[in-house]
């Protein structure tokens, strides 16, 4: 196989840049209908601003925050001409979370140089389509993990290849909390002391699967550099509508909630072997009264973990407070996905994993070659390893370049 | 936070006020006397690191001589200088 | 031409009867202020500041002193001078810090908008090991702008290599930016002869001084300093601006009047 992923970060607030030359700089959180936050820009996430956090929250980590709310049409717009020019070249496109999706090049390279020029293309038509402020990053390998982990390593309007030769060395160093597992099992992960995706790597299959099942194998060929998911082009096949009834009426709808999420159980089972998750669904109320009031719910990323679920939906439906004593609880138009890995990792490490996904960085590199002979070890890069680390002394670090040598 | 010192410079606290920060240090041979706490914050983090657990009582202060800077208490260290404003 | 050339002597006029009645900062012409620096120069970003300089900012070829005791904003303002010469040369983005103290934060630096990426720290043992150091960074001439911190606590060869240091500056094509903070009472004496050399060597020495803390809601934002020029072989010594460093999460500097 041979797959482009394409990603623009921070694509809603990116939006709202393009639209506003006010907001061009400072921290930004867009806000989503449920009063958390959708996306938090580069600068809302220095000062530890996550998505998912409520306002208050976001407030407190950083008081200059400006919120906006999101437009759902404006993004899916956007979203569906960003999906437009992928579709130009006529090749299988699927999409993932806004601003990223997969092209699969297979019909029409064969190797790493005819990729080169048709990325190229592609990330200067994305740009001609939507503007500056949305350039896209991207990444190619012959697996859509890989692919999608080369293009968050990389700044926006830059491209990484990585050819499989390379996918170990690539991988290897990469953060574990990339893997598209349930946040369960990436703390799991972090307890046991795997930190990168080359720890992850060495585990044995079989134990893997004792403890993670069918999605840790899964996982576990990812980090390998192996990744049999094809590019799907298209609109997902919507699972059946899931409904419960309640033995009596109740006006908490906590109750209903638990009822749903037990008859949604072996959907997600089925969704988290396949490290894919629910997008979006629709809630249906039966009342007492007769009436069946709706509320529809499109989550940040895929989630498969019941918790998470519950969570998103309990604070959806405070939100919509229906009136009355429920009778049932309908999901239908369940949007599946594939779960997406910088979300994780947010909710992982609280932090985002980007800048720890850089290359190591040599600033000067010629120069200090030439000056570590005469001088000596006193030439450092300054880095971010942890940048939302709750003691500041422990966000940075210098790390020698001593072996630039 | 212009000069950082991520394990502290020691300094001699004599008093501390009601709620625990100190009213003067000693730090470079200087006394410094504390007009106004700014902040205070606790922390008890990375027990689970390699780095070793963090359990400290920040406060950020300003003193009489106008210096801004960030103090930390440590059970096993004492007293610490970790940041200067600058 | 006539025309234009009168509306300009009528404009002229009209904007020194106003400094003249209100102060100068009454009516400034805009044309200096969106004017980019002079290729001599990198911006401090602060236009008010950049305005008294005599360079249109910290003077390339040539050293800077910034002085002012530990709080009056030197360093923030001195890391926001390095990312406005990573700006202002996206093709040579390089800026190094000489950290003699040891003591420079990474994560502060960021904040300022400092790329990290492109930054080069230099921790040499001493004073004397700094200067080498330097000189061979700056003969090298990849860096736009070096800013040196801890520098002038060196001894009494300090002068004299501070000379040779000025003269490896020309054409150098990079800004130099001592840092300097006065110790107090009776050990100021220690360092000043390196002091004293360095307002030399300098084409331009700036002084920060903390002005007021910024409240906001009994919780402290930041601060407002003066940078006062105390020096410039292009401009006039005396005059000054306040600039305001405001650090929730993000230091932004903030044009002020």
């Amino acid at each position: 196989m041979s797959v482009l992923h394409c990603n623009i970060p921070d694509f809603v607030s990116g939006l709202l840049r393009r639209g506003d030359d006010a907001l061009r700089e400072g921290a930004l959180g867009v806000l989503a209908a449920d009063g958390t936050l959708w996306e938090a820009s580069a600068e809302a996430r220095a000062c530890g601003v996550l998505a998912g956090m409520t306002t208050r929250q976001a407030r407190m980590r950083c008081p200059d925050l400006r919120l906006r709310e999101i437009d759902p049409a404006r993004v899916a717009a956007e979203q569906a001409a960003f999906a437009g020019v992928l579709a130009q070249t006529g090749l299988d496109v699927e999409m993932l979370v806004e601003g990223a999706g997969f092209v699969d090049l297979s019909p029409v390279t064969r190797g790493i140089e005819d990729v080169r020029p048709l990325c190229a293309d592609l990330g200067r038509a994305v740009r001609a389509e939507l503007g500056e402020a949305l350039q896209p990053a991207l990444g190619w390998d012959s697996g859509k993990f890989t692919a999608q982990a080369a293009a968050l390593s990389v700044s926006p309007g830059h491209m990484r290849l990585v050819p499989a030769v390379e996918e170990a060395r690539f991988l290897g160093p990469l953060p574990a909390s990339l893997l598209p597992l349930p946040p369960l099992a990436l703390m799991q992960l972090r307890w046991l002391g795997i930190r990168t995706l080359g720890d992850f790597a060495r585990l044995p299959v079989a134990a893997t699967l004792q403890r993670f099942g069918p999605a840790g194998k899964l996982a576990l060929e990812l980090a390998r550099g192996h990744d049999p998911r094809p590019v799907r082009p298209g609109p997902r096949a919507v699972p059946e509508p899931v409904e419960v009834e309640l033995d009596a009426p109740t006006e908490q709808p906590g109750l209903a909630l638990e009822a749903l999420l037990r008859a949604l159980a072996p959907l997600l089972a089925e969704l988290e072997a396949r490290l894919e998750g629910v997008r979006g669904l629709r809630l249906e109320g039966r009342m007492l009264e007769g009436t069946r009031p709706q509320l529809s719910c499109t989550f940040v990323t895929p989630l498969s973990d019941a918790g998470a679920l519950r969570e998103a939906l309990s604070a959806a439906l405070a939100g919509a407070a229906w009136p009355g004593a429920l009778l049932g609880l309908r999901a239908s138009a369940l949007q599946i996905g594939e779960r997406y890995p910088v979300q994780l990792s947010l909710l992982m490490d609280g932090a985002d994993s980007r800048p720890a996904l850089r290359e190591a960085v040599r600033p000067g590199e010629a120069l200090v070659r030439r000056l570590l002979g005469r001088h000596g070890a006193i030439f450092y890069a300054a880095e971010l390893p942890d940048p939302t680390h709750p003691a500041l002394e422990r966000r940075g670090a210098l790390r020698t370049l001593a072996e630039a040598r | 936070m212009t000069h950082a010192w991520p394990d502290g410079l020691p300094i001699q606290v004599e008093t501390l006020d009601e709620q625990g920060a100190p009213r003067a240090f000693g730090w470079r041979g200087r006394n410094w006397t504390v007009e106004r706490v700014v902040q205070r914050w606790m922390i008890d983090t990375d027990w689970w690191s390699e780095r070793g657990r963090l359990r400290r009582f920040y406060v950020a202060v300003i003193t009489r001589e106008g210096l801004l800077c960030a103090l930390f208490h440590d059970p096993e260290g004492g007293w610490r200088i970790t940041r200067v404003y600058d | 031409m006539r025309g234009v050339a009168d509306k300009r002597q009528r404009l002229q006029y009209a904007v020194d009867a106003l400094q003249a009645r209100y102060s100068v900062r009454a009516a400034q012409r805009g044309a200096e202020w969106v004017r980019a620096p002079r290729v001599g120069a990198i911006s401090t970003g602060f236009r008010s500041l950049d305005a008294i300089t005599g360079y249109a900012g910290l003077p390339l070829n040539a050293i800077t002193l910034l002085s002012g005791p530990p709080t009056s904003g030197k360093h923030t303002l001195a890391y926001l001078c390095l990312r406005q010469a990573q700006v202002a040369t996206p093709r040579q983005p390089l800026v190094a810090l000489i950290d003699l103290p040891g003591a420079a934060d990474p994560d502060y630096i960021a904040r300022c908008g400092v790329e990290l990426a492109d930054l080069l720290i230099v921790r040499p043992p001493t004073p004397e090991a700094a200067l080498g150091a330097l000189a061979d960074v700056l003969r090298a001439r990849q860096t736009r702008a070096i800013l040196a911190d801890g520098l002038l606590d060196g001894g009494a060869g300090l002068p004299a290599r501070l000379a040779t240091l000025a003269s490896l500056m020309q054409n150098s094509r990079c800004a130099l930016l001592l840092l300097d903070t006065p110790r107090p009472g009776w050990r100021e004496w220690l360092n000043a002869p390196g002091r004293g050399a360095a307002i030399q060597q300098a084409a331009l020495h700036l002084e920060a001084r903390r002005e007021r803390w910024l409240d906001y809601e009994h919780s402290l934002r930041g601060y407002r300093a003066q940078i006062r020029v105390a020096r410039s072989r292009r401009g006039q010594a005396g005059a000054s601006a306040a600039i305001e460093i405001v650090f929730n999460g993000v230091v932004r500097r903030r044009e002020t009047w």
